[in-house]
């Protein structure tokens, strides 16, 4: 340690970037690179690369079925879980906007599923969803197996999600309500705007700016879901459930196809950079500010 | 366009603290009132209670013939405009200034109208296409005032509205302002910290001092018969100077003696007043420093002599600021600017004691202004 | 007080006492106030109130999971409505912390977290530094490099690493657990976010009174940035101790799983467990939750004051 605060102290700039840029190297820029390379293989069970295919492993996913199945629910997820969790963020936050008693007491609840596990959460929601004994079925008087019902298992999963992520939503609305200038809705008033044409003519447009974040921010995260699969469902039934990254797991650690599933990978990562370029590109054009 | 009357209007924000206590003014139909006083004293406060931004602890507003202390903001037709210029930041300068109409369900012909014509009288039509951050603060604040008037409403509210800008624009958006009113005629009520702002642009002004109105006078008025040291001190610029002393019979009148044994004579007319009822009184006179001369300058007015040195002399060019350092403390006297003082010499100015105020040393009162207006 | 003001009041008051009579004035006034009142006490209330469900709708499934896990097994196996327990009792949370070695997996869990979030700081804070304060060839380059890895997701590059850290040799051991999460882009990012508010001159002046850098750093740098550091350090400890599939691959061994892996083990459907495994989740999201409560308002403050302005 002492040698090291001593090499530092005489080094160049670059030394500063040493420790972080080494875990990057070794845990995201090779294995990024490395993950492109098999995805061109054929592995044997150690994940070695043996025979090269080229592109087949792409065109096989693009021929099958089931990856087209994983994406399609992967991307019906992703719109349920965003819009869900922005929602229930905003209403949250536009709750705890104006001030009363017990405001902090609400808005720790609020922000409080980011907290929470995906495992542990998954564990609940099963209990809750038992088709005998769950609560949801007693509290609604439906009689739905709801996580072995291929019709329900992706909603299922989506709304589990969309809780967890509502916390940080929380948080990052209530910065950008903060953020708007208090004088405009006192300016407002005395124009005679009520509480609605405030909230959809100031509050919300105010927002854009920190919606767009949220948004980005949002999609690649639910995009990521995986401990709620893995836990509620196992992608099933049949293959209701099967998202990408459950898909990509399932492939390297049960079938042993790592090629394939860094092929996955690969197009995963590919969808999620085209998203998110294709958002900014809207932003610039959208949000003057 | 209405009358705006207050009677005894309080605010108390927490248990027992007043920020505004027993504020009763009429406000004429067309006037032009501006609230003054430093920072702190509820002039802002008394505002926006007017506006319905905040509640009235206790009090009547009255707006027209109605009794608004409980009516929403929107409800009291008036419209205001805010320090910080308080503009919707996502929509167009046009969509700013049609909100308060459109939320209204005015036809959109008609808006348009309107915003035009709004937009024109403030020379502001290049502008309606763009956002609220690409403009100066001086535009934001056209923008601004716009909205304000294009609605017609009852009264027009400011609260600090040139504070934002600098010095020059400040000067230009003042003259610009006096000229809208005369156009308009609406009622208007101007908050400032500036005094500047209000011995320029008022009808009447209202001073004010920790939630106590302290006088209400026209702006020669306030200048020329302060209600008391505080006004006579906050309005003018150098401020006017005070000498704490006593009075003393001398000869068949009068005369004032300073703590530090300066001796200054009084006109019969304040001799017949402080004596012999101000005898034995701490008392304070107050000079203008426009009232000090550093030659007698006519004959037939009574001076009083002060002996001191000076320490500065500011040239502004068509006058001059000395000031003088004395027994009874510094001095500034606005003089013609070849004075031929200089500095850290010793120079004798010349009070014109006609123009001299006297206060109560305790009360702080102006001892004149009752006695004035009773003649 | 003696003032024109005072002197005009009862001309004011005269005109409108000539419309209405005193006693009407008061009733108005009466009438008027109450009303407002009312108005404000129901915006208040509907405001509370819907609060109240909000709340409730989020906080449901936890409070459920805590009302379960007090329950004896037979209790919850009934068609009946049972939110909360008749005879509520700690006996699955004894039964839960015996069962499985949760006290373990707490402690692994702990273990892994500091270590994560005291890296992520140390790593972080230097980088952010040299991004900010110094200047040399290819700043704007690598700065754009960690910026980019944000885009990357964690699971494209997963495989790849768990071979990395299977041909090492280093499978079920903290160090696997800790490694991979020594840095991050979010990290950088929020301190350099911090570190760009101070001017320049701050680090010139110190400079020219010869501090060194990593002195710099240490003695003027941290103490000014504590609530980014807190707002780190709540937001890394949390997801270390919420991590689920990084250890699901790399642990095999019941000695080095963390608590997410751990409490799975008690995930059975058979008809005893699943009071058990409440309290197991419950044990386990308990230390997350208070980390995030008593961090809270140092997330916010920190997150907040410069990072995500638009």
């Amino acid at each position: 340690m002492k040698a090291f605060a001593e090499k530092l102290r005489g080094a160049s700039p670059y030394a500063y970037l040493i420790p972080c840029f080494a875990i990057f190297a070794m845990f995201l820029f090779y294995p990024f690179v490395k993950t492109i390379y098999l995805s061109f293989f054929l592995t044997d069970k150690l994940g070695r690369a043996k025979i090269f295919v080229g592109a087949e492993n792409y065109t096989d996913l693009l021929t099958s079925e089931s990856f087209y199945n994983s994406i399609l629910v992967t991307l019906i997820f992703v719109v349920i879980v965003v819009i869900g969790s922005m929602l229930l963020g905003l209403v949250a936050a536009v709750l705890c906007s104006r001030t009363f008693p017990g405001i902090r007491a609400f808005s720790t609840a609020y922000a409080l599923p980011m907290a929470i596990a995906s495992s542990g959460a998954a564990m609940i929601f099963k209990v809750i969803l038992n088709p005998t004994i769950g609560l949801f079925n007693k509290i609604t008087g439906l009689d739905i197996n709801w996580i072995s019902d291929p019709r329900y298992a992706l909603i299922c999963v989506a709304v589990l999600t969309a809780w967890l992520n509502s916390g940080i939503n929380f948080l990052y609305f209530s910065a950008g309500l903060g953020n708007i200038d208090e004088s405009i809705y006192e300016r407002a008033s005395v124009d005679g705007a009520n509480g609605f044409q405030k909230f959809f003519r100031l509050t919300l447009p105010g927002l854009s700016p920190i919606m767009f974040y949220t948004l980005v921010v949002n999609i690649i995260q639910a995009f990521q879901s995986f401990g709620q699969v893995k836990i509620l469902t196992q992608g099933g039934p049949g293959e209701s459930t099967n998202l990408i990254v459950y898909s990509i797991y399932r492939d390297a650690f049960f079938n042993y196809k790592f090629g394939s599933a860094a092929a996955q990978s690969v197009i995963l990562f590919l969808i999620i950079m085209a998203l998110t370029l294709v958002m900014f590109k809207i932003e610039k054009k959208g949000v003057k500010y | 366009m209405a009358e705006i009357v207050l009677k005894d209007v309080c605010k108390v924000f927490e248990k027992d603290q007043y920020a505004v206590s027993n504020f009763s003014l009429r406000i004429r139909d067309g006037e032009f009132v501006v609230f003054v006083g430093p920072s702190g004293c509820g002039k802002s406060t008394t505002l926006r209670m007017i506006a319905g931004l905040e509640d009235i602890t206790s009090g009547e507003l009255w707006i027209g013939d109605e009794l608004c202390n409980y009516a929403e903001p929107g409800e009291r037709d008036l419209s205001m405009v805010f320090q910080n210029y308080a503009l919707y930041p996502q929509m167009s300068v046009y969509d700013n200034m049609a909100f308060s109409l459109s939320i209204r369900k005015v036809p959109k012909k008609e808006i348009r109208q309107r915003v035009e014509q709004a937009a024109d009288m403030l020379g502001i039509t290049n502008l309606l296409n763009r956002r609220p951050a690409a403009l100066s603060g001086g535009q934001k604040q056209r923008v601004a005032i716009g909205s304000a008037i294009l609605r017609k409403p009852k009264a027009f509210l400011m609260d600090e509205p040139l504070s934002n800008l600098d010095a020059k624009l400040r000067t230009h958006m003042r003259v610009e302002l006096a000229a809208l009113h005369h156009k308009l005629g609406t009622t208007t009520i101007y908050v400032t910290h500036d005094q500047t702002e209000a011995m320029t642009l008022a009808d009447r002004i209202v001073v004010m001092r920790a939630g106590y109105i302290q006088q209400v006078a026209t702006p020669v008025d306030l200048y020329n018969r302060p209600t008391n040291m505080f006004v006579a001190g906050f309005i003018g610029s150098p401020a006017m100077n005070f000498l704490k002393g006593k009075v003393r019979r001398a000869g068949d009148g009068a005369a004032f003696l300073t703590e530090a044994g300066q001796i200054f004579p009084l006109t019969a007319g304040q001799a017949k007043v402080l004596w012999p009822q101000y005898d034995n009184r701490a008392l304070v006179l107050g000079i203008r420093p426009e009232d000090l001369y550093t030659a007698p300058a006519r004959s037939d007015r009574l001076y009083g002599q002060m002996r001191g040195t000076v320490t500065a002399c500011e040239g502004l060019g068509h006058e001059a600021i000395l000031h003088l350092e004395t027994e009874d403390g510094e001095f500034a006297a606005r003089v013609e600017p070849h004075h031929g003082a200089r500095e850290d010499t010793p120079a004798t100015l010349y009070l014109d004691m006609e123009n001299a105020h006297f206060f109560d040393g305790e009360t702080e009162q102006n001892i004149f202004y009752q006695w004035r207006n009773e003649a | 007080m003696d003032t024109s003001a005072t002197l005009k009041s009862p001309a004011a008051a005269t005109l409108h006492r000539s419309r209405y009579t005193k006693e009407e004035l008061e009733a108005l006034h009466r009438r008027m106030g109450l009303a407002a009142l009312r108005r404000r006490r129901i915006r208040t209330g509907v405001l509370v109130a819907l609060n109240l469900l909000m709340a409730l709708f989020i906080l449901f499934p936890l409070l459920y999971a805590v009302s379960v896990s007090l329950m004896p097994g037979e209790e919850l196996f009934t068609m009946e409505m049972n939110l909360l327990p008749k005879h509520p009792d700690f006996g699955n949370y004894l039964r839960a912390w015996t069962q499985v070695p949760l006290v373990r997996f707490i402690f692994n869990s702990f273990l892994v977290s500091i270590c994560i979030t005291v890296g992520q700081i140390f790593t972080c804070s230097l980088a952010a530094f040299a991004f900010s304060f110094l200047h040399f060839k290819g700043k704007n380059v690598l700065f754009m490099l960690v910026m980019a890895t944000m885009m990357v997701p964690g699971e494209a590059t997963i495989i790849s690493n768990y071979l990395t850290v299977s041909s090492l040799g280093i499978l079920d051991t903290y160090l696997v657990l800790i490694l991979p999460s020594l840095t991050s882009a979010m990290g950088i990012f929020l301190f350099r976010q911090f570190y760009m508010t101070f001017p320049m001159s701050l680090y010139e002046s110190a400079k020219l009174d010869g501090c060194s850098n990593l002195r710099f750093i240490v003695s003027i740098l941290l103490p000014l940035t504590k609530s980014a550091i807190g707002a780190m350090s709540v937001y890394t400890f949390i997801n270390a101790w919420n991590m689920y599939m990084w250890p699901l691959l790399v642990t095999g061994s019941q000695e080095m799983r963390t608590v997410q892996i751990g409490i799975s083990m008690l995930d059975n459907t058979d008809a005893q467990s699943i009071t058990l495994m409440m309290a197991g989740v419950v044990s386990v999201i308990i230390p997350s939750m208070i980390i995030f409560i008593v961090g809270q308002k140092q997330l916010i403050r920190g997150m907040f004051s410069g990072a995500v302005k638009g």
